[in-house]
């Protein structure tokens, strides 16, 4: 049974690699990509990683393949984005895609907080500096 | 049919050797269930004559034992009510029993005062008293203090009386404990290179938790005596702070507010040698040719012989500057 469930498991995960990889490349503006194009080696372990969680739908894996390919395949090990593998494995949410989503949010959050720091730090930066200086 | 007895038959009353004297064990935890060690904690019996006082352990864990069996009163000395209050309870498993306890006079609390130093936080000053903020005084005046402001240096503080509160705890029962925290505040003091303070001077606080993730910065302005004042959120990890933006004497300094290690560890030199604003050069754990220099800065600073060894003068001065 446990088998069967197993091959199941492999099947879908080979599916949804076949599906993504025939996706032609999104025309959306995306941040930096830190890996190069996506081959089969490579973006099998990464579907595998989130269809295990129980996140099969094309969309949702997509997502999780999205943060993979801008953070790093090993983003979850990467000490500054441990709290999102912290959060997919969150068991207080009983929704895997739930939870998947709940990242995507809160990665946005953060990213939004750090670039109105950013601007904010700058205008500081012009409010404060004395007059006449190229800061 | 075998003749009926009853508890009070002294034929099946428990031998009084073999009666197991009680025990009551507390655990006490803060706001994350982590367990609080040096908890100071008194157990009195119900008519108040006497009690047991212990601290809990490197576990957050105290055990009265030799206890006759019932019920007791428990409380967290010098804390205010509503900073604790006991969670719940469990059951222990039946352990060897000790000898009989050895009972003191209950506690009698005391009048706390402090006088300030001008570096703590009225949030500091409660949270070492055991009292919320908003009981603390002004002792000259009889004033409340407002929670935002550092309290200028000479300040005399005063606490507002409270009346001690005990919990009923039973015998062999854990007692699982919140200890309430209190949000800590930082307060940084800035001096110029002459050691005046920088009083009125605009600067950024940026903050990170310990998951990383960057809190909105906040903007302020320090006070007549140099200081940035803001409360910190308990996870807080570390902080960036801007003085002066565009100025000769433009300052950025990076603040780690996580527990430190010994001054006499590498790290714990450097993170408050960062602390401090004498710069490592982003050196960890080894003590390389950038940190050896921010250690001469710190001694030519302090009027000590600029070695760059961290010896123990230099240690011991770094840790009373830092004040911890």
């Amino acid at each position: 049974m446990a088998s069967m469930r197993l091959a199941a498991m492999e099947a879908r995960v080979d599916q949804l690699v076949e599906a993504l990889l025939q996706e032609p490349p999104s025309l959306e503006p995306v941040s930096p990509r830190v890996e190069p194009p996506w081959t089969r080696e490579r973006l099998r372990p990464v579907v595998h990683r989130v269809a295990a969680r129980g996140v099969l739908t094309l969309d949702d894996v997509r997502l999780y393949v999205g943060l993979a390919q801008t953070l790093g395949v090993d983003f979850e090990e990467q000490r500054p984005h441990a709290w999102m593998r912290a959060w997919l494995d969150d068991t207080a949410v009983s929704e895997p895609t739930a939870r998947l989503h709940r990242v995507v949010r809160e990665r946005r959050r953060r990213e939004d907080v750090a670039l109105r720091n950013q601007r904010k730090a700058e205008a500081f930066r012009l409010r404060h500096a004395p007059s006449g200086k190229d800061t | 049919m075998p003749p009926t007895t009853t508890r009070q038959d002294p034929a099946v009353a428990p031998c009084p050797l073999q009666k197991a004297p009680g025990q009551v064990e507390v655990v006490v935890v803060d706001d994350r269930e982590t367990p609080l060690p040096g908890v100071a904690l008194e157990l009195a019996r119900p008519t108040g004559d006497a009690a047991l006082r212990l601290r809990t352990d490197e576990h957050g864990v105290a055990l009265f034992e030799g206890l006759e069996k019932g019920s007791y009163r428990l409380r967290l000395l010098n804390v205010e009510p509503a900073l604790w209050r006991v969670l719940g309870r469990l059951a222990l498993p039946p352990r060897e029993a000790k000898a009989s306890a050895h009972w003191e006079t209950v506690s009698q609390s005391k009048a706390l005062s402090w006088t300030c130093e001008g570096t703590e936080s009225l949030t500091v000053l409660a949270a070492r008293m055991g009292v919320r903020p908003s009981r603390l005084l002004d002792a000259r005046s009889g004033q409340p203090l407002v929670s935002e402001v550092a309290p200028a240096p000479g300040t005399r503080i005063a606490v507002r009386p409270f009346s001690t509160e005990w919990a009923t705890v039973e015998t062999g029962y854990r007692q699982v404990v919140h200890r309430i925290g209190i949000p800590l505040s930082l307060v940084l003091v800035l001096r110029d290179g002459v050691h005046q303070p920088r009083a009125h001077q605009p600067y950024l606080l940026k903050l990170w938790m310990d998951d990383g993730e960057e809190l909105p910065a906040r903007e302020g302005v320090t006070d007549v005596h140099g200081r940035v004042v803001q409360l910190l959120p308990e996870r807080a990890e570390r902080g960036e702070v801007t003085v002066g933006p565009g100025r000769a004497d433009e300052r950025r300094l990076v603040l780690r507010f996580a527990a430190l290690r010994a001054t006499s560890a590498p790290e714990g030199l450097q993170e408050r040698l960062e602390n401090l604003g004498f710069s490592c050069g982003g050196e960890r754990g080894q003590l390389g040719p950038k940190t050896r220099l921010a250690v001469e800065w710190f001694q030519y600073a302090l009027g000590l012989p600029p070695s760059g060894d961290a010896d123990e003068a230099t240690c011991a001065a770094l840790g009373l500057l830092h004040r911890s």
